[in-house]
């Protein structure tokens, strides 16, 4: 009887096999990758690390002398060991950046992932509530729909039907509604019509996708997609604006990937809104955002940065507002260093998460304050899951009595609205 | 029947090197089935999972092919590029490594000039050769062979400075050293044998003709250093079987040994960058 193999190959193409075979080794993720250095270099986390063993997984499954001898049997061990060390990762991209061999990596993890879910290994902890809880409420928080229209404050009009819609996302909708508060406002300012998907609006997915996860619930983060994406069409919309990285990502290359075809509006964030916006001279910051002078320096998400290439327009934004004099990360743009919380890292493992972020604040105090403070500055960011778990490691640093992690962080569209002298929260 | 870079009389004759030959490529063709094959047991493209019981053994090779060709169609959000800018800049410059470490670059690019060049030249060293064995009126082989003498060898020292500079790097790096495995060092020990046995091949033939004085030889001064610290002297008799064994290795080691190992990334590595369009960057 011909033996089971330890590892089925599901979920990975035949090019990603390939691409395992293409590490030269060299080791440069490694020099880069923020959750190896998060850990305190606990080697099974090394992306060099994870591909070997997952080549070596391969090999004794589908290699030659499996082929003539059949698969060899991996220990259990091996299967859990890995998997932990493959969700220890954020899936943040900087890997596929500097990778000498090319190697998609992002996609490489969430396909090793999806693999050890399907294999029934992943995922990791708390992980693996995700599907029934966003089956359940189409959302991530476990929140009953109707929670998704606290946010809205009377002052703000949204219309039934209009050609831009704004897609909120779960975390700004139901837990940092600050940034849905302003988002909404600064629109109305500007005098752009918009609508949203109120309480019919359903998770992104990108949290099943970047998990492993996205076939668990008869393919819900499928479901997710066409749910939000005829629901789009329903309301006429033609641009739907993000001012969440994670979503907006979700939109620009999972939705279409999983529907197998492209989505039948443009897809924008709002900071390439704003920066359109302000090319066009549509819009004229009214005040100093902190209503006095300040440096501020800006993280780029990987979802936005990275993932998808948005890079200059955030900084347009920041750099034209009154009274904020922009400073650049030493580590920026492609080369930005990730803030921990995504690939589900900041659920899963929030411990890691927290050093990662804490090293992100250091990042920013150095440019912040290259020598004594004297005053508070800005840290921008452009995405919810930055702000908090940045948030988070400043708190942290600031618990350590680490003066110089007093920074103000804030999300570019909430700096918008105080230029805009809009206010941030509801009431 | 002699061989090409043989001597008259001595062991390795034509049959002796085609019959290497001819193994050493089935060796590597075998090897590189059962890595495509290997491949050809993943899906056609994301989300969708490969055939239930795997593929078959012409079924995988279409299977690695097909997702391949999709992969290479498919839109680029943000870093598509040009195949012939990924071709030129990124598999034939390694502009990917420039980036991360000029002197890994500079010891990657000896190792990929050497290499590649020794190997361009052997081969058409051997397409003479053949053109002579079939009687068409083109090159004496003899002749041909004593014009590639000048650029074996700077190719040979190319290879061999960016050899020893991996090997420095490998032994007084203790990041570089930590992080070495067994699939590293086997790639980089073979590598140092066939070039050590290439030098000693070389001297030998010059020495066993009687060249023992190298002025006018200077190229291949280095070949005689090699020779005489590796105490090779006495076995002046066994010149060509020395030459058979580094011709072997070489064909073996430097070629049939490719899929088995850590040089397959000389296949999949620009196979990787070109259907990833260059990569991110």
């Amino acid at each position: 009887m011909a033996k089971t193999p330890s590892l089925e190959i599901k979920n990975l193409t035949a090019v990603q096999l390939m691409e395992i075979d293409g590490c030269m080794r060299c080791g440069e993720c490694a020099e880069w990758c923020p959750t190896y250095e998060g850990s305190n270099f606990k080697p099974g986390l090394s992306p060099r690390d994870k591909i070997y063993r997952w080549k070596r997984f391969v090999d004794k499954t589908y290699g030659m002398r499996a082929a003539f001898f059949g698969p060899k049997t991996i220990p259990e061990e091996e299967f859990v060991e890995f998997k932990d060390d493959v969700h220890g990762c954020t899936t943040c991209g900087i890997c596929a950046t500097v990778c000498e061999a090319g190697i998609n990596t992002v996609e490489l993890w969430e396909a090793m992932r999806a693999n050890l879910v399907k294999r029934g290994t992943g995922p990791y902890g708390k992980q693996s509530a995700m599907p029934t809880i966003i089956s359940e409420t189409f959302n991530a928080y476990n929140e009953p729909k109707e929670n998704r229209l606290n946010w809205i404050p009377a002052d703000v009009k949204i219309a039934d039907k209009a050609e831009i819609l704004y897609f909120l996302g779960c975390t700004a909708g139901m837990k940092q509604t600050n940034l849905a508060v302003s988002t909404a406002r600064v629109l109305n300012k500007l005098g752009v019509e918009f609508c949203t998907l109120g309480e019919e609006e359903a998770c992104c997915g990108s949290v099943l996708v970047r998990t492993g996860q996205y076939h668990k619930e008869e393919f819900i983060a499928k479901r997710l997609a066409q749910s939000n994406v005829e629901k789009i069409k329903e309301k006429g919309a033609k641009i739907v604006l993000y001012a969440c990285a994670g979503c907006f990502r979700a939109s620009l290359i999972d939705w279409p990937r999983l529907l197998g075809e492209e989505t039948p509006f443009k897809v924008m964030h709002v900071s390439q809104f704003l920066a359109e916006k302000l090319e066009k001279g549509e819009i004229e910051w009214l005040q100093k955002p902190f209503g006095e002078d300040k440096l501020v320096t800006y993280h780029d998400p990987c979802h936005l940065g990275r993932h998808v290439g948005v890079y200059d327009e955030p900084r347009k934004v920041l750099q034209s507002m009154p009274g904020m004099e922009y400073i650049e990360l030493e580590r920026s743009k492609a080369y930005q260093r990730c803030c921990g919380a995504g690939g589900g890292v900041k659920a899963g493992m929030p411990e890691l998460a927290l050093s990662i972020a804490k090293a992100r604040v250091g990042d920013a105090m150095e440019a912040l304050y290259p020598e004594e403070k004297t005053q508070t500055n800005v840290f921008a960011q452009a995405c919810p899951f930055c702000k908090r778990n940045i948030s988070d490691g400043r708190d942290a640093l600031l618990d350590e009595d680490n003066q110089k992690a007093d920074i103000i962080i804030e999300d570019i569209i909430e700096i918008s609205a105080r230029a805009l002298g809009l206010s941030n929260v509801k009431d | 029947m002699d061989y090409f870079s043989g001597l008259a009389g001595y062991s390795i004759t034509f049959i002796v090197m085609m019959t290497v030959s001819f193994l050493a490529i089935t060796l590597l063709l075998v090897g590189l089935y059962f890595n495509v094959r290997k491949w050809g047991q993943g899906s056609l493209e994301w989300g969708v999972d490969p055939t239930e019981g795997g593929n078959g053994f012409i079924g995988s090779i279409v299977v690695f092919c097909k997702a391949y060709w999709k992969q290479l169609q498919a839109h680029s959000v943000h870093h598509g590029q040009h195949i012939l800018e990924t071709l030129v800049f990124d598999v034939i410059l390694q502009r990917r490594t420039a980036r991360a470490s000029p002197l890994r670059w500079f010891m990657h690019i000896l190792i990929f000039i050497g290499w590649m060049g020794l190997f361009a030249l052997s081969g058409l060293m051997f397409s003479v050769e053949m053109i002579h064995m079939l009687g068409i009126p083109f090159i004496e082989p003899e002749l041909f062979r004593e014009y590639l003498q000048l650029p074996n060898q700077l190719l040979g020292y190319t290879l061999l400075f960016g050899v020893l500079i991996a090997i420095a790097r490998r032994l007084f790096i203790p990041k570089v050293r930590e992080n070495t495995n067994s699939y590293d060092s086997i790639l980089l020990v073979t590598l140092t044998v066939v070039i050590v046995t290439g030098f000693f091949a070389h001297a030998g033939r010059y020495i066993a003709v009687g060249i023992t004085d190298f002025t006018g030889y200077d190229f291949i001064y280095l070949d005689y250093i090699f020779w005489t610290l590796g105490g090779l002297t006495p076995f002046l008799t066994y010149v060509q079987e020395i030459a058979l064994t580094h011709s072997v290795l070489a064909l073996f080691v430097g070629f049939a040994f490719i899929p088995y190992s850590k040089y397959l990334h000389m296949i999949t590595t620009p196979l990787t960058m070109i259907v990833n369009k260059g990569g991110e960057h």
